[in-house]
């Protein structure tokens, strides 16, 4: 176990991070200034004038429990005997193996996907898909040598869920931080969105630690949409007592400060769950077909979220979605390897990602669409009977049509257990961090490259601000 | 006009009524000249403060004084003649004598007390060329000396007159400086130039009294005397840097106001003194502030902030120019004086709410300790009284607990409290039908909830749930998921809620659950091969969250200042360090000893405090608070004690604690004078123990600002009920029963979507729920208040909390589990009108508006309201649980 590594003992908010810096953006903070409450005329969302500029839209996919990333890409020549000696009954069959011949970045070696994986394959043949090779979170970047010898500044607890989660998520491991990187951003950005009613962090899985901002906070959904209050009619054409009084309630003013700060909060959902409500009414119907899988759904609500953009106000908006599952310490394979847990999991992944993608080219939006994946930690590469167990770095997907895909970024690690890039059982020290990855995403959809520091503190350690995976 | 002294040549004793000193013959006696000078004050103890200055001389004390070289007076002086005035508040006497020399046998002047007199005197100097004055009073005494003239030995053998010199001497200053111009010469005048000319009898101006600089200077002087010639012209180059200069204001409330608020503000005054920087910040003021001026001492504004547009950063720039009656250099002086104030004005208070007077920042603490409130009206509680109580102290009051209080009284219902007997959560855990292996950490919930809901120890509950938001360990830590841990950790907080902080914190500090939460357990000592160092993480959470924060706070709880008007570090990174080395050897107890990679992976033991390996604790000195040092080699559990004491006894911690206390149990913006009244029983609980948590909870619930009615309309007083307070409130109101197994299944709270977005020991981090110190942007940040509980409020959790709260209320927990609520208190009411008073009282403690009153009643009286009697009062508990009078608590 190694010790964290600490900056300022004083600072509870990143060095960098001021309130200052976020002073502009503060002031215009959506959904934070005391709006009157008013009720969201339809009428108004139908005559809203498009907006002029870009859109972009972020989409984080979380897979929860720690991705066996060692089967997602697999070497297929002639090191794959050496893969199926060190995985033993993990190992993927040759045969099953979806070849790619990624355009860069494969050290010229052969590799195959899984062979769940067969949306995303051809999605990588496109060059719609890259791999991000070995990323993981790094205070700065370490060696074997310095790993082994206790002296390198690491993470705080390796190889434990939340932490892992956490570091992923605000990607900053070695300070205590309230805020995610996407909340970061996000914080930064807002003012883009001029006066939008809603937040532009959305989220279809819950709480997480990604969305959180200090001027912007995640509006949560679930995919059949807003969340609603129960037992509450929003309309005029029967009568509602109970519902009568909640607006009544609501609009009513009130002296005392938290009265009206809680007061605020409620209205405001009422309001958001009305406009959301009705604008989803007024989306075209998606043709895309997507899996009735959780993801899927997920996935397909923020389609039709960003379906209607525009009536939202939004130019840029950062969403989350999650699967869980992945923590394939047992029961990894059941049968044969393409077939058991992991196996479901990638295949769910792999029909949520291509639909979605296919959905974002249905509404014209493609290269305005990046998703990417990100996970607590990989797994060990050698099996432990029956699975494999927290590891550390990981490959990822990013998917979009502004992605230079077809290609491999990063650097694969020998995949040797005891090897170079070991840290124990095949447990890669990352050789990407958090940090560049994260921040070639955040470059893209609009932070400068003088903001960066304010989004990820720590970027200045490491080589490679922008991997290159979105031009 | 120089007159000669008296020589040999002849007396001429006319000369200034002296008495007649006459030589008695010419060439041998050795004698001295007299020199006039420009009459020029020496010393004058009713000015400012300075050895040439203030203050009056006190009764029997004495003072020196420089006359050598001041004035004009030669430093070849031997005596002056001066005058001597007297300011005397009694009657008795001044004496002069020379410095260094023994306190002369016969005064200088006697005087009646009140009445101002003045003495001519000849006072001989002592070898340094000082005075010093003895007072014979009893009382203090002003001293004013003026000198006109003084007497030096001639030298006969000059033929040049010795040339000026400066004092201070020439060099690098900041800050104006007074330059004294003197010559050895007796009798030679002096003339300087600043403009770089070369002084002479024709050029430069003539010295009379101390010259200042306000720029880097070419000093040049020469001294002049008729007879001799010119000295040599003395260069002196000064280099004057000017400095702004930091003035500090605290803001109290103004006498008269019935107010909770408080502020800081800082004047930056420029060197060149055209402008000055205001920064200021104010909280908790009673209703919205209406304008805020800068005023001089007569009231009159010399700075109106709501003309001026502050800077980016927040900031004002004042440009110092006369206003009314006050000129620019009037104003610039009371401003140094301290005599300039920045009033902030309220509705209620348009005369000014809370002001403060700019004094220079001198880096020394001043502490006024806040002004006691006035007396709570004596007699019995009222309902709306014993309700509001009730809120605080307990997870809610029901009508039966608010009549008994009625009669009972506070003070004896919180003595009944302290000694109720405790519930083991572990016990009742150990007691579920649930296989071990399934006892995670929501069956320890389980048990939390089930003592909140139906525990006769409300006030221990209450403190429970609060201590466990301070010393935080969490279930979101899959360590931590089993619910053997979250139940020990909750009855070690049941347990130490009415001893001894200083328990407590021992007991915190070794609980296996936090050991795993923060990474004591198995911390093992450095290792000077490898380089590592023990894990930092609860040496940095238990100053930074736990005990005494960031910075160091007066005791009531504001923040101290340096002289650059910043906050001061409580500690730094050696002290984390050496805390870090004293938390280090521990780990689960009973491992077995023989098998030493136990200390690494030992055998969890939830329910024993944490065992030490003496091989593993660092034995070097380390470094702790207030640079107390632990000597190398001390026993781990020496090192423990002493560290623990080292932090206990910090003067942060009472008002730190006190404040997150207050900020749990009663309102979110305490003020100063709350958590002084807090932190004193905590310092010390009358008995001279400190840390006595028996007494700060009785100061808090007991204080004026709990109690008092008077301050129930200030907009920024009370709180956001928590969530988790809000849920057993309405469980409690309504008499939850839990089906025949006795349990309270209520597993999924932490949810934003489906529950509270909270849960009891599942705080997504060490940072809790919510930050003490978060403030929701808009109207609450910009009247400077925090509101914690907000922080987990938002679009989507009000939604989900509501959808929750609605299936409680109709009875259903999870599982598939019923849980019986009692209506009756409602559906017995008879009417619209009395079954809203008794919501009033049951929900609102009383509080409830006119306005929300005729919004429910329309809806019960509404014909399409459920009309089913349960039914109907479910409905109406349900809409009291969204509006916001019933959220926050005041």
């Amino acid at each position: 176990m190694s010790d964290p590594f600490k900056i300022d003992p004083s600072a509870t908010e990143p060095r960098g991070l001021s309130r200052r810096s976020f002073l502009r953006s503060v002031c215009t903070a959506v959904g934070m200034t005391s709006l009157a409450s008013t009720v969201f005329d339809l009428r108004r969302i139908a005559a809203a004038a498009p907006l002029s500029g870009d859109f972009k839209a972020l989409v984080c996919v979380f897979l929860y429990g720690g991705n066996d990333s060692n089967n997602v890409l697999v070497p297929r020549g002639t090191e794959y005997a050496a893969y199926a000696a060190a995985r033993r009954n993990l190992a993927l069959p040759q045969a099953s193996l979806l070849s790619i011949a990624p355009l860069s970045g494969g050290g010229g070696r052969s590799w195959g996907l899984h062979p769940q994986l067969t949306g995303l394959r051809s999605l990588f043949n496109q060059q719609r898909l890259a791999l991000v090779a070995n990323v993981g979170p790094l205070v700065a970047p370490v060696t074997r040598a310095e790993y082994d010898a206790g002296t390198a500044a690491l993470p705080p607890q390796l190889f434990s869920h939340s932490d892992q989660t956490v570091h992923w998520q605000t990607g900053l491991p070695d300070q205590p931080v309230r805020t995610g990187w996407g909340g970061r951003v996000a914080d930064l950005l807002h003012s883009l969105n001029g006066t939008a009613q809603v937040s532009m962090s959305m989220s279809l899985a819950g709480n997480n630690t990604f969305q959180v901002g200090n001027a912007v906070t995640q509006y949560q959904l679930s995919s059949e949409g807003s969340i609603g209050l129960g037992w509450y009619y929003d309309g005029t054409e029967w009568n509602h007592p109970p519902s009568i009084a909640i607006r009544r309630l609501m609009a009513k003013s009130y002296g005392n400060l938290f009265q009206a700060g809680y007061r605020d909060v409620f209205q405001r959902a009422l309001d958001q769950d009305r406009m959301l409500s009705a604008a989803l009414e007024t989306a075209p119907a998606l043709q895309t077909a997507f899996p009735d899988t959780d993801l899927g759904r997920q996935l397909r609500m923020v389609a039709r979220l960003i379906s209607i953009r525009e009536a939202l106000g939004m130019r840029r908006q950062v969403y989350f979605c999650a699967a869980g599952g992945y923590d394939t310490h047992d029961g990894q394979i059941s049968g044969t390897p393409e077939t058991g847990a992991h196996a479901d999991l990638l295949f769910e992944l792999d029909g949520a990602l291509s639909a979605f993608y296919t959905a974002t080219t249905e509404l014209g939006v493609a290269s305005d669409v990046t998703s990417f994946t990100a996970s607590d930690f990989g797994r060990t590469y050698a099996s432990n009977g029956d699975g494999s167990d927290h590891g550390w770095g990981s490959h990822h997907l990013v998917l979009g049509g502004a992605v230079a895909g077809g290609r491999f970024y990063g650097q694969v690690p020998t995949l040797a257990v005891d090897g170079p890039d070991d840290s124990g059982d095949g447990r890669w020290i990352p050789t990407t961090s958090v940090d560049e990855y994260s921040a070639t995403l955040a470059r893209w959809f609009g932070v400068s490259s003088t903001d960066l520091p304010l989004v990820l503190p720590n970027i200045g350690r490491f080589n490679t601000p922008d991997l290159g995976f979105l031009g | 006009m120089t007159a000669k002294g008296l020589r040999a040549t002849g007396a001429r004793w006319w000369l200034l009524g002296l008495v007649p000193f006459l030589w008695a013959a010419p060439a041998q006696a050795a004698g001295t000249d007299f020199y006039t000078a420009s009459p020029c004050r020496l010393l004058d103890t009713r000015g400012t403060a300075g050895p040439l200055g203030g203050p009056n001389l006190a009764a029997g004390a004495s003072r020196p004084f420089a006359v050598g070289g001041r004035c004009g007076v030669s430093t070849a002086a031997v005596a002056v003649a001066v005058n001597v005035t007297v300011v005397p508040t009694s009657s008795g006497n001044l004496t002069f004598g020379p410095s260094g020399s023994p306190k002369p046998l016969a005064s200088t002047i006697n005087f009646r007390p009140d009445v101002v007199r003045a003495n001519n005197a000849i006072l001989t100097l002592g070898a340094a060329g000082g005075v010093t004055v003895y007072s014979g009073t009893t009382a203090e005494v002003g001293v004013i000396v003026d000198v006109f003239g003084y007497f030096a030995d001639g030298d006969t053998e000059a033929t040049q007159v010795a040339p000026p010199a400066f004092n201070p001497p020439p060099g690098s200053y900041s800050g104006e400086q007074s330059i004294e111009m003197v010559t050895s010469t007796p009798g030679a005048t002096i003339r300087y130039t600043t403009d770089g000319s070369t002084p002479s009898a024709a050029n430069g101006t003539a010295y009379s009294g101390p010259v200042t600089l306000t720029g880097t200077t070419n000093l040049r002087a020469i001294a002049i005397k008729s007879g001799l010639a010119n000295s040599p012209v003395a260069l002196g180059t000064y280099t004057i840097s000017l400095q702004d200069i930091l003035l500090i204001a605290t803001l109290t409330p103004q006498s008269g106001a019935v107010s909770l608020g408080t502020g800081r503000a800082t004047l930056l005054l420029a060197a060149d003194e055209q402008t000055a920087v205001l920064r200021y910040t104010f909280s908790n003021l009673s209703t919205t502030m209406t304008g805020a001026h800068i005023h001089a001492p007569d009231g009159q504004i010399i700075f109106d902030l709501d003309d001026a547009t502050p800077e980016a950063d927040g900031s004002m720039t004042w440009t110092i120019v006369a206003a009314g009656s006050w000129t620019r250099p009037q104003i610039l002086a009371a401003l140094r004086a301290g005599q300039c104030y920045l009033n902030l004005h309220t509705v209620n208070y348009p005369n000014g709410e809370i002001k403060g007077f700019f004094r220079i920042a001198n880096g020394s603490i001043t502490f006024t300790p806040p002004a006691a409130p006035p007396p709570l009206p004596s007699g019995p509680p009222t309902a709306n009284d014993a309700a509001r109580f009730l809120t605080q102290a307990t997870y809610g009051p029901t009508p039966e607990a608010i009549t008994a209080l009625q009669s009972q009284g506070f003070p004896a219902w919180i003595t009944a409290q302290l000694s109720l007997p405790l519930t083991s959560h572990l016990a009742y855990v150990d007691g579920l039908p649930v296989p071990e292996d399934d006892r995670y950490s929501w069956y320890a919930r389980e048990a939390i909830w089930k003592q909140a809901i139906q525990g006769q120890d409300q006030l221990r509950q209450r403190t429970a749930l609060a201590l466990s938001e301070l010393f935080v360990t969490s279930s979101e830590d899959c360590d931590l998921s089993w619910a053997e841990s979250n139940a020990a950790y909750m009855d070690l907080l049941n347990r130490d809620a009415f001893g001894n902080f200083r328990t407590l914190l021992q007991d915190v500090t070794l609980s296996p659950s936090m050991g795993v939460y923060l990474d004591m357990l198995s911390n093992d000592k450095e290792d000077p091969e490898t380089g590592r160092n023990p894990n930092e993480n609860y040496a940095r959470e238990i100053l930074q969250l736990f005990t005494i924060g960031l910075y160091k706070l007066h005791p009531d709880g504001t923040l101290q200042l340096d002289v650059d008007g910043l906050p001061i570090a409580t500690y730094g990174q050696e002290e984390i360090k050496g805390f870090a080395q004293v938390f280090t050897g521990w780990t689960f107890a009973g491992q077995d000893r023989s098998e030493e990679w136990r200390f690494y992976w030992p055998e969890p033991d939830w329910r024993q405090p944490m065992e030490v390996w003496t091989e593993h604790h660092s034995t070097g000195a380390k470094q702790l608070l207030n640079g107390v040092v632990l000597p190398a080699g001390q026993t781990p559990q020496a090192d423990l004690t002493a560290a623990l004491d080292n932090i206990f006894q910090h003067a942060n911690v009472g008002p730190f604690v006190c404040r997150h206390l207050i900020q749990r149990l009663v309102t979110s913006n305490p003020s100063p004078g709350y958590v002084y009244r807090c932190g004193q029983s905590f310092a010390n609980n009358g008995q001279g123990v400190r840390g006595d948590m028996k007494a700060v909870l009785r100061t808090i619930l007991l204080d004026w600002e709990a109690r008092s009615t008077d301050v129930l309309n200030q907009q920024g007083y009370g709180k956001v009920r928590e969530p988790i307070v809000r849920f057993v409130n309405l469980l409690r109101a309504l008499k939850a029963q839990p089906p025949a197994d006795g349990r309270f299944r209520y597993y999924w709270q932490a949810s934003a979507e489906w529950g509270l977005n909270q849960a009891p020991l599942q705080a997504p981090t060490v940072f809790n729920f919510f930050e003490p110190t978060y403030s929701q942007p808009g109207a609450i940040a910009d009247a400077g208040i925090v509101a914690p509980e907000l922080q987990i409020t938002n679009e989507t959790s009000v939604f989900g909390t509501a959808n929750f709260l609605r299936g409680v209320l109709e009875g259903y927990a999870d599982d598939d589990t019923e849980v019986t609520l009692n209506y009756t208190y409602l559906t017995s009411a008879g009417s619209t009108s009395v079954v809203l008073d008794r919501v009033n009282l049951l929900f609102y403690s009383g509080g409830m508006s006119t306005e929300t009153r005729t919004i429910l009643a329309d809806a019960l009286n509404d014909p399409d309201f459920p009309t089913e009697p349960v039914e109907r009062a479910l409905t109406l508990v349900w809409l009291v649980s969204l509006s916001p009078e019933f959220v926050v608590q005041r």
